[in-house]
């Protein structure tokens, strides 16, 4: 994999981190420039961008990891950012793109989060941050139909929201994968949410449906 | 003239007549040497009254001056039918004959209004009217036939002395005294009157007031002549002297009442005075109050697009109307642009006002401009205080967060790294574990203190994604319902993106923190070549647009030409508008 962030120190202590769990960092770079440059030159399996970065230090990650997507729509892209907003965490997944995710920079401390995160990314799949999620969640609303899921439901849906399979939910949440598809099943009837033919297409129309 | 007027006029010139025949060929024996001027006088004050209380009624309608003028006019001429030699003719003259001085006493404690407007009023020109006409007639019943015949005819308040030797009752000597004390206390009256009267009013009153006094000091003189038992000769004198007096004190009251008459020549000199000399602040108000001789007088500007009003120097002014001032409105093309604070007193002259109001027009329209920058002025510096402040106090509210909390944290994730590695030799396993993992914990809550703080000092997102995401955002952090409902969705200049969004941020705290809200609303629309923020709230209202951090909403507004409305009637919900200009 390629990591880009700006800070040598950090992409340092990552790479060591990575590596001591068996994940190869092929190069580390230190813009985004560079970083589209190494993904042309030898494609890794997946990227760890910083959503801030030279020259702007706003959002050459974001810009970036779209270019990947729609260039290298095989390439899992991993977006480290120290903002908790929603708009940017959407407007990194997409459907129909390759895996993509939006992890809160900090993550990088629990190295079983991140490698789990950059794994399931590799594979295509979705990955957005809890604190996101918690955010969504927990938004004040004038008349809440979350309020009508039990509270099982609601944990069920937060984890899908972050971009987790049935079954990964069930680890999450030590249930079992024939449980937490029983609890998704009546919380979607609830909110009159249609079932998605695949897990991202579900993650999206569960975040769609928490920022409306 | 008006037939009303032409028909009274008429009325007073047959009354004078009647009252000459009546004199010359009736029942009266005046000494041939005082027909003449016993005529004159009597004719000239009963006509002086009428025809100066006509000019007065049609001059000041809303005054009773002149019909009280008018009306003392015919009873001083009805005196006169005293002296028709036949008993009814007698019988009404003699209850006319006094009620000239009870009007007389009317209209001096009453003047301008011709309306009484305190007790103490009321009782004086009640007591003069009980004096006359009713008391005459007691004397009537009980059968004092006196003063039939006898010298000229009546013309004290009550009894005429008689020529010759003269012996009075005691009955005579009770009234007396009772009209000594009426004439003093309408003297103390009026006398206070014109010690409380603004400068204004002085001049309107005073030549009334002194014409009175004259006459009414000769009566006192008078009459107290007869309770000090004095030869009747001197008396008749002073009645005499008080008559001259008479013949012109309505042309002093009609002076009285139409002083802007005499003052709009004043106007023309207000026009000179406004051209030359300096252009200082306040100087246009010194020049009108000169005009209209009122020192009080103050003219205060309007500020366009509000009903504010400032000075000269560009401070607020309540231009409320008060009892103790009335309020005349100047406009120019049909809009208001100042008001005139005057002397109620001035009400009564509407044509004086207006002619001074014309002559300041272009200073008015001059000044306002110049009272309006000041104004500006003042609330520029007012707001670049405020706003250093108000950049002072994020600042120390930043240092106190960093110090209180992320620094905080750090050091207790200091102190743990410490404890572990003096632990790395002695300690067992799990303590270690346990200390590295509240290290952690503390560099967790640390990372998103930091992070909250630096979105709070300023939103990236804004920037990067402009007006619409970034409220969505705040939206879906505050902690109480917040409809987004309209964006537009090209990007105004940056300066204005930011104070909308600090004007959502703020008015969201607010409607958080005071208005026990269940909603807000906001919309943001184009208006014009300006952006319309708008944030409703549903709930108790009331807000203080002079709080601190309203006032820093407004402030923020006006850094960019804004306008910044709050409306939050007590339990209707706030309504916070910033229009912003985007040119």
């Amino acid at each position: 994999m390629i990591l880009a962030d700006d800070a040598p120190l950090f992409r340092g202590g990552v790479a060591r981190l990575l590596a001591d769990r068996g994940i190869e960092v092929t190069a580390e770079v230190g813009d985004a420039t560079a970083l589209l440059a190494a993904v042309r030159a030898d494609p890794p399996d997946a990227v760890i961008v910083d959503i801030r970065m030279p020259p702007t230090h706003t959002t050459e990650g974001l810009d970036a990891a779209r270019t990947l997507a729609s260039e290298h729509p095989a390439i899992g892209v991993l977006v480290l950012s120290a903002h908790v907003e929603p708009h940017y965490a959407l407007a990194l997944v997409e459907p129909d793109a390759g895996g993509a995710g939006y992890l809160l920079k900090e993550r990088v401390t629990d190295v079983e989060e991140l490698t789990d995160a950059l794994r399931r990314v590799a594979a295509g799949g979705v990955v957005v941050d809890p604190s996101v999620v918690a955010r969504l969640v927990g938004r004040a609303r004038v008349r809440n139909p979350l309020d009508t899921l039990s509270d099982r439901e609601r944990d069920v849906l937060a984890v899908m929201a972050e971009g987790r399979s049935n079954a990964g939910i069930g680890d999450r949440l030590h249930l079992s994968e024939k449980t937490v598809e029983a609890y998704a099943r009546s919380a979607f009837t609830k909110l009159g949410l249609h079932a998605a033919p695949d897990d991202n297409r579900r993650v999206l129309a569960v975040l769609a449906y928490l920022r409306a | 003239m008006r037939r009303g007027e032409v028909l009274v006029a008429v009325t007073a010139l047959l009354a004078g007549v009647g009252a000459a025949a009546a004199l010359v060929r009736g029942g009266y024996e005046v000494p041939i040497d005082l027909v003449a001027p016993t005529l004159v006088l009597n004719l000239a004050v009963g006509w002086s009254f009428v025809g100066v209380g006509l000019v007065a009624r049609r001059r000041r309608p809303a005054s009773r001056t002149g019909l009280l003028m008018v009306v003392l006019g015919f009873a001083w001429l009805a005196r006169f039918l005293v002296a028709v030699d036949t008993t009814p003719a007698f019988v009404v003259g003699v209850l006319l004959g006094s009620v000239s001085l009870s009007l007389f006493v009317h209209l001096l404690v009453t003047f301008p209004t011709g309306r009484t407007r305190t007790p103490g009023q009321r009782v004086l020109v009640l007591v003069a009217y009980v004096l006359s006409a009713p008391l005459d007639a007691v004397f009537l019943a009980i059968g004092a036939s006196r003063g039939r015949g006898e010298g000229p005819p009546p013309n004290g308040l009550l009894i005429t002395p008689r020529n010759g030797e003269f012996s009075p009752d005691p009955v005579d000597l009770v009234v007396q005294a009772v009209v000594v004390a009426l004439c003093v206390s309408v003297l103390v009256s009026i006398w206070w009157r014109w010690r409380a009267a603004g400068v204004a009013e002085r001049r309107a009153l005073t030549p009334g007031l002194v014409g009175g006094t004259v006459v009414l000091a000769t009566l006192l003189v008078e009459r107290t002549a007869i309770l000090l038992f004095l030869p009747p000769s001197a008396g008749v004198v002073l009645a005499w002297s008080a008559q001259v007096v008479l013949v012109v004190w309505p042309i002093a009251l009609l002076l009285g009442l139409l002083r802007s008459r005499l003052d709009r020549s004043g106007v023309g000199r207000l026009v000179v005075d406004l051209g030359e000399g300096p252009a200082e602040p306040g100087r246009l108000q010194s020049v009108v109050a000169r005009a209209l001789h009122d020192p009080t007088a103050q003219v205060a500007y309007r500020l366009p697009a509000t009903d504010a009003y400032v000075d000269a120097a560009g401070d607020p002014v309540d231009v409320s109307p008060r009892d103790d001032r009335a309020v005349a409105h100047l406009t120019r093309d049909g809009r208001p642009i100042a008001v005139l604070l005057h002397d109620p007193v001035l009400a009564g002259e509407p044509d004086l006002v207006e002619a001074v109001a014309a002559g300041a027009g272009l200073a008015v329209e001059n000044e306002r401009l110049h009272a309006e920058v000041r104004h500006q002025l003042r609330e520029v510096r007012a707001s670049r205080a405020r706003l250093v402040e108000a950049a002072d106090g994020a600042r120390r509210r930043v240092e106190r967060d960093l110090h209180d909390g992320a620094q905080q944290r750090l050091v207790a994730v200091g102190l743990a790294l410490r404890l572990a590695r003096t632990r790395l030799g002695a300690g067992s396993r799990d303590e270690l574990d346990a200390l590295l993992a509240e290290a952690g914990e503390e560099l967790t809550g640390a990372l998103a203190e930091l992070r909250e703080l630096a979105r709070g000092i300023y939103p990236p997102l804004l920037t990067d994604e402009g007006l619409g995401p970034a409220l969505i955002s705040l939206a879906e952090r505050a902690s109480l319902p917040v409809v987004v409902r309209a964006v537009p969705a090209e990007r105004p200049p940056e300066a204005v993106e930011q104070a909308c969004y600090f004007v959502v941020s703020e008015a969201l705290t607010n409607a958080a923190k005071h208005a026990s809200a269940t909603q807000v609303g906001v919309d943001v629309v184009s208006d014009g070549d300006g952006l319309r923020v708008e944030v409703l709230d549903d709930g108790v209202g009331g807000a203080d647009a002079d709080g601190s951090g309203l006032r820093g909403l407004a402030d923020r507004v006006a850094a960019v030409g804004g306008r910044f409305e709050v409306s939050s009637p007590a339990g209707g919900g706030t309504r916070m508008t910033a229009t912003l200009p985007c040119g």
